[in-house]
């Protein structure tokens, strides 16, 4: 089910009066039907993946906890007897244990994952390197497994490093696994911040579900007036790039770049809403992104849930993990003390990007996009010292107009990468943004080649206002919450906020016979 | 080691209950992979020298065809727009508009003294038509499609008895 | 303070109820300046009752025949329930509506659409089926109409269909707001000027002639419902040259007047005898007939349906009388205005006529 269809809107409905009707302590049983109803009506025999990973991580996570009382339990009574050799060697052998279930574990459900996602992939590269005639699997997707798989994953690795005990009921866990506002693009959550709101009861509380569906709104007015209406410029602008080079080029950067944002933004508003309405509080995954200054800065903003699953676990366990420690140490001796410390962070950094890019999708697109990430990083890493002498030099730091730059520069540079979002191969990306040097046609933004994108001028009027409004809303949040300063206001002023984003999404929204129907970007994962 | 047999094996046997319609998994699949090709595909109509492929800019090849069709215009009921046919000797061109353009909607040969280029005409045998295009379709209707066009041939007891180029527009 | 919050919610959703139903109303088009035969299927309402004649169809039924002419030459009452590309089924709804409203002494079906078996197109539709009243026969008219990319809900809030519209929304949507203005003639949509036929258009063979099963389920279902009340129900084919009528359908009509003891009368046969001329008579190489082309067919069309079915003579009815005669004056009054058009212009500027080419 599309967030933005009729279908969802009545499913929401009905969920939202049933979830206050039910005795408050069904609530989250509730939850778990909804959320599966939810889930089957994307194909009821994908139920059987998203049931796999439940039930195998359900129960590795409980086996684990298991063998972490039972070594409490017995180190506890024979804390005497024991000497410290005994008591390191048994704590081993319990170790062993468990890790031997989160492999398992992890091996079943990151392995179903990457077969059904990478097979394809594989397969034509195979084909393409050696000339075979391999046929393509063609496996359909669950909806949601790269989001709910590493939700799960890191749940698991969280109660292998003792974190949290595991979840006894398999029904509560089932639910965490599969809630349906965030299954389909996240964000993703961690165990101990969720269950705290998801399994308790709630009372019909107003705050909760006036600021709910005023966050639903809010997200359905950047899907489907903002995203929604670029995404007709931006498709004819790819599915045509021989004719549309140059300065076509910086527009797709450019509308690209607001309409992922307001598509993605818009989506995780729409998520957190519901959510929120359910007295549930998911994660923020989004924070103003576009007014980072550098790229570290950008993807501490910028779906900032995957950026700390990745951080927590794949960076930090490879950093410290034992093969990286003697890969240090070796080229420590082997190349000096300078290159020596940069190996485990650069290489750790390298493979979290080669696999962020591996997330996104079974393409090279992706993998390039994840390298060039890194790239930059390394890069702005390496020129560090440069940048302090520079700053030592003259002052710009901090001034508005050298903040601003610094804006600018992050949006266009990060921009520009995304760009292997939208084109074909990895070739015609780079031959694209080449081009943008290459051949001068800035003309042809005023002699009327923008009208010919399927855009009329109401419409990029409707953009350009809508564009200013999300803008607006950034600014006024940066100070504290909109929807809090909204509530300050006289209650005329308040309504006829509210009157004039539903109006609009309604009136305005990109919907409907006429409009191109488009998912959500991150529909397929 | 007995486990990773086990787990591979219950993944293989579950995937294998996935299989489905591929779908299109990233933006780029779906919204950089439709390639503008400038090119001519699909089946085409030879008339003389002019290649006249479905959904091409029919003015251009009107106007290099040349001769003197005779022309039937009928205008769609309540929208505007006009469709077009040309009839020329042997073959009629039909074209429909989108917004001040023609483009070619159909090719139908009509008698023998055209044939398409792979060789079939009026009269054509079913065996020749099979050897030219394939097998597939009944022993009266035969339709052929490649990339927006549609070659469709009827035949009666055997042989043709009429040639259609058909363009798919959406 | 929650007394006061239920009330600003409750005055929200009636500002946001009342601004959507302005809204609706102002979006959806009101065909005034183009493509009026959107407005077909709406005119009857207002003209309900009292029609001994239906004739439903597509364009060949509202292009062709004049009920003024009938009622001038016979003093028959009709109305034309038709509009374009009405399929079968939409056809249907329409017989089982408009007998809601009145039950007439023939109703005449034009069998071109029988060679329609699937839903067809998006705007066609919307034509036919927004403007009719709502009942079970629009629902179901709806439900066998609508077309992939269609949706029920947008039909039952065309908000959804139109809300597109907002920026090309012009001085003729807030004018026609909540009023029409009157333009057919009992259904009849008039065009006096003249395109003769040329040349006729070519026969492409089809790779199969067989009508679909959806088609001959919905004429069975029209055959049944007039017999129930007790109409008779006349097939006709209008003499169109376009789109054209192949042998193998006309065998298929033929056999199933037959079959079913309906009168058939295929206009093409009778050109002649009508005495239609495709020099004068029609305003599109053929297509249609033009006003006097439909006047012709009329005159000979009612000749044999008041010989047939003994229809009455209304012109003896002063209150019939005076109600047919706003509806004759109207008529010649339009008749007037579109050959004055035609003096000035060359062709029916405000009538949908097309410019002559240079």
């Amino acid at each position: 089910m599309l967030f933005t269809s009729y279908s969802f809107i009545l499913f929401l409905t009905v969920m939202f009066l049933l979830y206050y009707a039910v005795p408050k302590k069904c609530q989250w049983m509730l939850l778990l039907a909804g959320s599966y109803c939810f889930y089957a009506y994307s194909g009821i025999h994908f139920l059987a993946f998203i049931l796999l990973t439940t039930v195998s991580t359900w129960y590795s996570a409980r086996r684990i906890t298991r063998i972490q009382e039972q070594q409490a339990a017995y180190l506890k009574e024979h804390k005497a007897s024991m000497d410290k050799e005994q008591k390191k060697r048994y704590k081993a052998s319990m170790k062993k244990k468990t890790k031997r279930w989160m492999l398992t574990c992890i091996l079943l459900n990151i392995g179903l994952l990457a077969v059904l996602k990478y097979t394809d992939f594989v397969i034509s590269n195979i084909n393409g390197i050696f000339h075979t005639g391999l046929t393509f699997m063609n496996f359909a997707l669950p909806l949601g497994i790269s989001f709910y798989t590493f939700q799960s994953m890191g749940y698991l690795l969280d109660v292998y490093r003792a974190k949290y005990p595991a979840q006894e009921n398999a029904a509560k866990f089932a639910l965490f696994v599969s809630f349906f506002p965030q299954v389909i693009q996240g964000p993703i959550s961690r165990y101990n911040d969720l269950s705290g709101t998801l399994y308790e009861p709630h009372s019909l509380e107003w705050r909760n579900i006036s600021y709910g569906i005023q966050r639903i709104c809010w997200g359905f007015f950047k899907k489907l007036v903002i995203a929604d209406r670029l995404l007709v410029a931006v498709k004819s602008l790819v599915s045509a790039p021989d004719e549309y080079m140059g300065v076509y080029v910086v527009l797709v950067i450019f509308f690209y770049a607001i309409e992922l944002y307001a598509d993605f933004t818009g989506g995780i508003d729409i998520t957190i809403g519901i959510a929120q309405v359910f007295g549930v509080k998911l994660a923020e995954n989004f924070e103003r992104p576009f007014f980072s200054k550098n790229i570290t800065e950008y993807w501490r903003r910028w779906h900032i849930t995957m950026g700390t699953w990745f951080k927590d676990y794949i960076f930090y366990p490879i950093s410290v993990c034992p093969w990286m420690l003697r890969l240090s140490k070796k080229s420590r001796e082997v190349f000096g003390k300078a290159i020596g410390k940069r190996v485990p962070v650069y290489l750790a950094t390298a493979i979290v990007w080669f696999t962020t890019g591996l997330w996104h999708g079974a393409s090279w697109n992706f993998i390039v996009w994840g390298m060039l990430n890194f790239l930059v990083i390394v890069i702005s890493q390496e020129l560090e010292p440069l940048y302090a002498k520079f700053h030592n030099r003259f002052h710009v730091s901090g001034k508005t107009w050298y903040n601003a730059f610094q804006i600018l520069r992050t949006f266009w540079l990060m921009g520009a990468i995304r760009i292997l979002d939208v084109y074909r191969d990895v070739p015609l990306s780079f031959r694209q943004v080449g081009s943008i040097f290459t051949t001068a046609n800035w003309n042809e933004l005023f002699n009327g080649g923008v009208m010919r994108l399927g855009l009329t001028m109401p419409d990029y009027l409707v953009l350009v206002l809508g564009a200013l409004v999300m803008l607006a809303v950034s600014l006024a949040g940066r100070s504290g919450s909109v929807r809090d300063k909204l509530a300050a206001k006289p209650v005329p002023v308040r309504y006829l906020v509210y009157y004039a984003l539903i109006l609009s999404i309604l009136v305005l929204g990109a919907y409907g016979i006429g409009y191109d129907s488009s998912q959500f970007i991150y529909n397929q994962f | 080691m007995k486990k990773l047999v086990t787990v591979f094996i219950s993944m293989l046997i579950l995937v294998g209950c996935g299989g489905g319609s591929s779908n299109e998994t990233t933006a780029a699949s779906s919204s950089g992979a439709a390639s503008s090709s400038a090119a001519v595909s699909g089946y085409t109509f030879k008339a003389g020298g002019t290649v006249i492929a479905m959904n091409a800019e029919a003015q251009p090849l009107i106007e290099a065809i040349g001769g003197d069709p005779k022309y039937f215009e009928s205008a769609s009921c309540a929208f505007e727009g006009l469709d077009k046919e040309y009839t020329y000797s042997g073959f009629v061109l039909k074209t429909y508009p989108v917004e001040d353009k023609d483009y070619v909607n159909s090719v139908t040969l009509y008698d023998d003294s055209v044939s398409t280029p792979e060789g079939i005409a009026i009269g054509s045998s079913l065996e020749d038509v099979e050897s030219a295009y394939g097998a597939g379709g009944t022993s009266t209707v035969k339709e052929y499609t490649m990339d927006k066009s549609k070659l469709m041939i009827l035949l009666e007891d055997g042989s043709v008895t009429s040639i259609q180029y058909i363009a798919i527009t959406e | 303070m929650k007394k006061k919050r239920v009330i600003a919610l409750l005055l929200l959703i009636c500002l946001l109820i009342g601004s959507l139903w302005f809204l609706q109303r102002l979006f959806m088009p009101k065909y005034v300046d183009e493509i009026f035969e959107g407005r077909l299927i709406e005119e009857y309402y207002e003209n309900a009752g009292g029609n001994d004649v239906m004739f439903i169809g597509d364009c060949e039924v509202y292009e062709n025949f004049s009920p003024i002419t009938l009622w001038e030459e016979y003093g028959i009452t009709s109305y034309i329930r038709g509009s374009s590309q009405q399929l079968i089924w939409q056809s249907y709804y329409l017989m089982e509506e408009t007998l809601q409203y009145e039950t007439p002494d023939v109703m005449v079906f034009n069998v071109l659409s029988m060679k329609f078996d699937e839903p067809q197109n998006e705007a066609y539709n919307r034509m036919t089926l927004d403007n009719m009243k709502w009942s079970m026969s629009k629902w179901n008219s709806i439900k066998a109409s609508m077309t992939e990319a269609e949706n029920a809900l947008s039909y039952l809030f065309p908000f959804l269909r139109y809300h597109s519209r907002w920026s090309d929304i012009s001085t003729e949507d807030f004018t026609y707001l909540f009023r029409q203005e009157k333009v057919f003639h009992q259904g009849y949509l008039m065009r006096v000027d003249v395109r003769p036929v040329t040349t006729y258009p070519a026969a492409t063979p089809l790779p199969d002639y067989q009508f679909g099963e959806t088609a001959y389920e919905y004429l069975d279902k029209m055959v049944a419902l007039c017999k129930e009340k007790g109409i008779p129900l006349v097939l006709i084919k209008a003499p169109s040259i376009y789109p054209y009528w192949y042998d193998e359908w006309e065998e298929q009509i033929e056999a199933y007047a037959k079959e079913h003891d309906l009168l058939y009368i295929n206009f093409l046969e009778l050109i002649d005898e009508v005495g239609i001329d495709f020099n004068t008579d029609t305003y599109d190489n053929g297509l249609h007939l033009n006003l006097s082309g439909a006047e012709k067919l009329s005159r000979y069309l009612g000749g044999i349906l008041r010989e047939t079915y003994g229809l009455t003579d209304h012109r003896s009815e002063p209150e019939t009388a005076a109600k047919w005669q706003e509806k004759v004056n109207f008529y010649y009054e339009m008749k007037a205005d579109q050959y004055r058009e035609l003096e000035e212009y060359g062709y029916l500027k405000s009538y949908g006529g097309r410019k002559p080419e240079e």
